[in-house]
């Protein structure tokens, strides 16, 4: 599978979003497209996928060579009359082949990035999510039924094929969708960074999936933000940049070349310097207080609202007990504290984080912010004085530009810091800088900086007038953040703030939890991405199973528990790994 | 209880609404009612059936009792009258009439919605060579429903911890729901997106037969009833019909 | 191009077939509106005879069912994905309101939502197929499906002619849409139930009886109350979610760039 695209352009846009790009996939080999947030991979994904120019996508300018044919695309331009100084030209009639998607799929196969969205919605079991493609094609029942059997037990997902594809766990639904496109048994599979937001365990059982498409001489084409995890795999490296090809070559060499480029990707964790972990000093900061604590807290999901269903054949549900969530948990985080809460899939790790802004609430056991009860206080009150960075950054926006989107939380802020019950909380100790006094009287100049100076250390300034729904994912991370920051809270609770991000979002959110933290804000993240963690936070709490396993300083915990480089489902950050290896092996 | 075919429970569900109405008697629609409900019960639907009767038919019951109860002009058999009110016998025997065939009309089909599998009839339908966005659009609504109130409590959530302090006055309520309405519906038109780009990966929608995976059980038995049934009923219809004027 | 993996040009033969359903949809559907005005009995207490009850019936739903089977077909994928989402937005917050004592419905902000999209057309199969679809849980608006038609269609007439270019033109179509709506289905409420399914409609029409109106004509009346105002409120509603949409999400439509349905957004 060739394809040469001179051009490819959004309908209404003025600058191509993707141009010059040769992409050579041979039958076996494993090519890795890495770029930053908007470097235009998605874009690239679906052109390959035949899902653009689709009927109305835009205009693609190049050629496909697939299946022994050669699909030309021109596009379509206007005539041009004589008097705008340049000699006339005649309009062009483009050529667009309409794309078969049916027989295209049995070239080339694709997976894209939201899984929620990778379901037909209409299959009642997940064998006939996997039938769904060969359904569409028309293939015979026997086939089928042989087809979807030798796939399930090939990526090992036998003992789901009676599930509900709503019911499936993230990894799952990956693994499901993967197999979904797998089951065509294409020549080349197109895969929008397919590990993004699954831990350990699920990583390792996707890369084994793709392990075997490989060994079974399928092509594959995986889109990334960085060199590492599943991009191991790859035998060549595309390094695009603003939809451009910038770099193409063997894999070993791609790390040195996107540094020479300055590519914005990011490294690869195995290949980074090892250095020793960053000791987290809090400057100036007498740890004599809590910012925000849980007190034996028990959480269960026996209370949560019953969603409306409208599935008209009811299942008889048994009322079991429910399991215990969070299992007696107590946990103190003084200000100017990074803690990073990692465990397993299911550990408890969110419902822990939503207990520190009142989005749950404990059955027993209390949660205090700075010394205060938020029992009587609803979420929107305690938003205040917490900070809270959701996994889907989009659920968060809803204004029409990101500088209205910034605004909006300041202004809440200041009326929730305003009502009487919030006020006694409400007090300001550690504020660095003059707007420190914002709680006390929130004046619209003030307002104003807190806005603009959240703007810059995002970097959005260039953005502040654009719709959030328009930015590239990795930016509108950066927008929450910003949302978060320019309230200047005393607690942050951010919620797998490295997925999505590119390389240049990864350092702002790295500055951001820095800056924060010397600001005297106590900052707890949970991530898979235990080697950001690493670089990041001072402090490591594991739980397992709603309980906590260990808590203390990063360094000493993973000396502790992580000599085989693997605890409780979480994967030891490779800087960490190498450090050790090397102070073991090195002169002592 | 075995899985009966989609069609079997169409048909089932279809004669006794379209008989009763064409009979149009309050007292045969009544035992007519009181049958299906006892059927209803003994299948083990009652449960979910009849409840969901129960909200559909209370308010339309109340608005025909409150209109023809006390508001039939027309009525000639006085038994009660006070003002502008009159109760008359034709006015309830009119109530009873409207009432009581929908009340057939609305237990019949809800016990065929209860009692079928979406995707069995998207296999059925697919097998009959309708149209697959038709049942595309019917199983998808069914399953994204729950989903969407899902994500709508989400985004409810995320603009609480945004600060967004809900209050109980109405427009406290009613910006609540400005400012979630617009990140919802951008959030679905961006899903919907996205899952067209899925659907016409996997090649939703290219021409030529479709197949189905799933495969609905049916039997002889089931298929002579169909076809029995909606053989009397037409019977039924003209003989009716042709009586009747 | 004779490729296997491209397809030939639209058939001209199939398109034709299509636009006939549709054609034939609309005909059974106007044709059965006209049957039953031209039938309204003079007297309400021998009310409709149950025959034509069911013909009535029988029109509208095949009617729509033609609609839905020749329009579904010539929808292109990034609009079909949209029904559901239109279809759950129209039953949930329809149910939710319906339960309510306020003289409204709100069940058709999915439908208009679609019909401005993405035209008059995928509007009406909108309509119908939510009418289709929530009758599986509340079976009595099954009858109302050529209404639910009605409303997407014109809907989608009103986007095209301009109707959401002005922030203030949305509520005036939609009031517009609602007056024919109103006329359109106050026989169906009238003829298949005997009065409306609400009890706030409800008392609405058992004041204009206490008047000395007719039921059909007390109908009307609560309808020509209701609709117009609903329909205002919901044409207002969208008007609002389609400014807040970024462009690029709007002019991934081509009926919006085409027909210039919102300001400033004029086509290539």
């Amino acid at each position: 599978m060739r394809l040469v695209l001179h051009e490819f352009l959004y309908p209404g846009d003025a600058a191509p979003a993707l141009r010059d790009i040769d992409l050579h996939v041979l039958p076996g080999t494993c090519t890795l497209v890495a770029g930053g947030s908007g470097a235009g991979k998605s874009t690239l994904a679906k052109v390959l996928a035949g899902v653009l120019p689709g009927r109305h996508g835009g205009d693609l300018t190049g050629h496909f060579e697939l299946g022994g044919e050669r699909l030309e695309f021109t596009a379509a331009q206007p005539a041009v009359p004589a008097s705008t100084g340049s000699p006339a030209r005649p309009a062009v009639v483009g050529t667009r082949p309409r794309i078969n998607p049916a027989a295209w799929n049995r070239e080339i196969a694709y997976v894209g990035q939201e899984p929620s969205a990778q379901l037909s919605t209409v299959a009642a079991t997940v064998a006939e999510e996997l039938a769904f493609a060969l359904e569409n094609a028309g293939t015979p029942r026997p086939e089928m039924l042989r087809r979807v059997q030798e796939t399930a037990s090939a990526f090992g997902l036998t003992d789901l094929l009676e599930r509900r594809p709503t019911e499936l766990s993230g990894g799952e639904l990956r693994r499901v969708t993967i197999a979904g496109a797998a089951v065509l048994e294409p020549k080349v599979l197109v895969l929008d960074e397919p590990t993004a937001g699954l831990d350990a365990t699920a990583r390792g059982q996707v890369e084994g999936q793709l392990q075997h498409l490989l060994g079974k001489g399928i092509g594959l084409v995986l889109l990334a933000p960085g060199l590492g995890g599943v991009g191991t795999l790859a035998d060549r490296v595309v390094l695009l940049e603003q939809g451009r090809c910038v770099w193409a070559g063997p894999r070993g060499h791609a790390a040195a070349a996107s540094e020479a480029l300055e590519v914005p990707i990011l490294p690869d964790p195995a290949a980074a310097a090892p250095e020793p972990a960053l000791r987290r000093i809090t400057p100036g900061v007498p740890k004599v207080a809590t910012a925000v604590s849980l007190d034996r807290v028990q959480f269960s999901y026996g209370t949560r609202l019953k969603s409306l269903r409208l599935r008209p054949r009811s299942r008889q549900t048994q009322t079991v007990e429910p399991p215990k969530v969070l299992d007696g948990v107590s946990l103190a985080v003084g200000p100017g504290e990074t803690v990073v809460i990692a465990g397993a899939n299911g550990a408890g790790k969110s419902s822990l984080l939503r207990h520190l802004n009142g989005l749950a609430r404990p059955d027993s056991g209390a949660v205090s912010i700075r010394g205060s009860d938020i029992g009587p206080l609803t979420t929107g009150e305690v938003a205040a004085e917490v900070g809270f960075l959701f996994q889907n950054p989009l659920d968060q926006l809803f204004e029409r530009t990101v500088r209205r989107e910034v605004a909006y939380g300041v202004r809440a802020a200041g009326r929730a810091a305003h009502s009487s019950r919030t006020a006694d909380i409400g007090t300001s100790g550690t504020g660095t800088s003059g707007t420190g006094a914002f709680w006390t009287g929130p004046r619209p100049a003030a307002a104003n900086d807190a806005v603009q100076e959240a703007l810059e250390r995002c970097g959005l300034r260039e953005v502040a007038e654009a719709h959030p729904h328009e930015l590239p994912v990795s930016q509108q991370r950066l927008v929450a953040l910003a949302t978060v920051l320019a309230r200047r809270p005393a607690v942050l609770a951010l919620d797998e703030p490295t997925v999505a991000l590119d390389r240049p979002g990864v350092d702002r959110l790295a500055g951001a939890i820095r800056d924060e933290a010397n600001r005297g804000a106590a900052v707890v993240l949970v991530t898979h991405d235990l080697d950001f963690a690493y670089a990041t936070c001072g402090r490591l709490v594991l739980l397992s199973a709603g309980r906590i396993l260990a808590d203390g300083p990063m360094a000493e915990v993973l000396e502790e528990h992580f000599r085989n480089g693997r605890f409780v489902g979480v994967e030891a950050p490779e800087a960490w790994l190498r450090w050790r290896a090397e102070r073991r092996s090195g002169p002592d | 209880m075995a899985r009966l075919h989609p069609l079997t429970l169409l048909t089932a569900a279809v004669v006794p609404a379209v008989a009763t109405l064409a009979i149009d008697r309050w007292p045969v629609s009544a035992v007519v009612l009181a049958v299906l409900v006892g059927l209803v019960a003994a299948s083990g639907l009652g449960r979910t059936v009849l409840p969901a009767a129960a909200v559909v038919l209370a308010p339309l019951m109340l608005s025909l009792l409150l209109t023809h109860g006390f508001f039939f002009v027309e009525g000639q058999t006085v038994l009660w009258s006070a003002g502008p009110l009159h109760v008359t016998t034709e006015g309830l025997s009119f109530a009873a009439d409207m009432g009581l065939r929908t009340a057939v009309f609305v237990v019949a089909f809800l016990a065929f919605s209860f009692s079928v599998q979406p995707a069995d009839l998207l296999s059925v339908l697919t097998g009959l060579r309708v149209p697959p966005q038709f049942g595309f659009v019917l199983c998808s609504t069914l399953t994204l429903a729950p989903a969407i109130t899902a994500r709508a409590r989400r985004i409810s959530q995320a603009q609480q911890a945004r600060g967004l302090v809900v209050g109980l006055g109405l427009p406290g309520r009613v910006r609540a729901v400005q400012q979630q309405a617009v990140p919802l519906v951008l959030a679905l038109l961006h899903e919907a997106g996205s899952r067209a780009e899925f659907l016409e990966a996997r090649g939703f929608g290219a021409p030529g037969p479709r197949s189905s995976y799933r495969l609905v059980p049916d039997s002889p038995g089931q298929r002579v009833f169909r076809w029995t049934a909606l053989l009397l009923l037409v019977l039924f219809l003209v003989l009716w019909f042709g009586a009747v004027g | 191009m004779s490729s296997s993996l491209t397809l030939p040009a639209p058939g001209k033969a199939a398109g034709r077939n299509r636009r006939l359903l549709e054609i034939l949809g609309g005909v059974a559907i106007a044709g059965t509106y006209l049957y039953l005005v031209l039938n309204q009995p003079a007297d309400i207490v021998n009310g409709l005879s149950s025959g034509a009850t069911l013909l009535a019936l029988a029109g509208f739903l095949l009617g729509a069912v033609l609609l839905i089977v020749g329009v579904l077909p010539t929808l292109p994928t990034s609009t079909l994905v949209l029904l559901p989402v239109a279809l759950v937005l129209n039953i949930v917050l329809g149910q939710f309101v319906g339960s309510t004592l306020v003289p409204f419905y709100l069940d058709a902000i999915g439908t208009v939502l679609i019909a401005a999209l993405a035209g008059p057309a995928a509007g009406a199969a909108t309509g119908a197929l939510s009418s289709i679809v929530w009758s599986l849980f509340n079976p009595t608006v099954l009858p109302f499906a050529a209404g639910a038609a009605l409303i997407g269609f014109l809907a989608g007439v009103a986007a095209r002619y301009g109707a959401f270019r002005r922030f203030y033109f949305a509520p005036v179509a939609g009031f517009l849409t609602g007056i024919v709506a109103g006329v359109f289905s106050a026989p169906i409420a009238a003829f298949v139930y005997g009065g409306t399914s609400g009890l706030a409609t409800g008392a609405v029409v058992s004041a204009f009886r206490a008047m000395g109106d007719s039921l059909l004509g007390a109908i009307t009346k609560q309808a020509l109350i209701s609709d117009p105002m609903d329909k205002a409120i919901v044409f207002t509603i969208v008007a609002v979610l389609l400014y807040a949409l970024p462009r690029r999400t709007t002019l991934r439509f081509p009926f919006i760039s085409r027909f210039r349905v919102l300001a400033g957004t004029r086509g290539a």
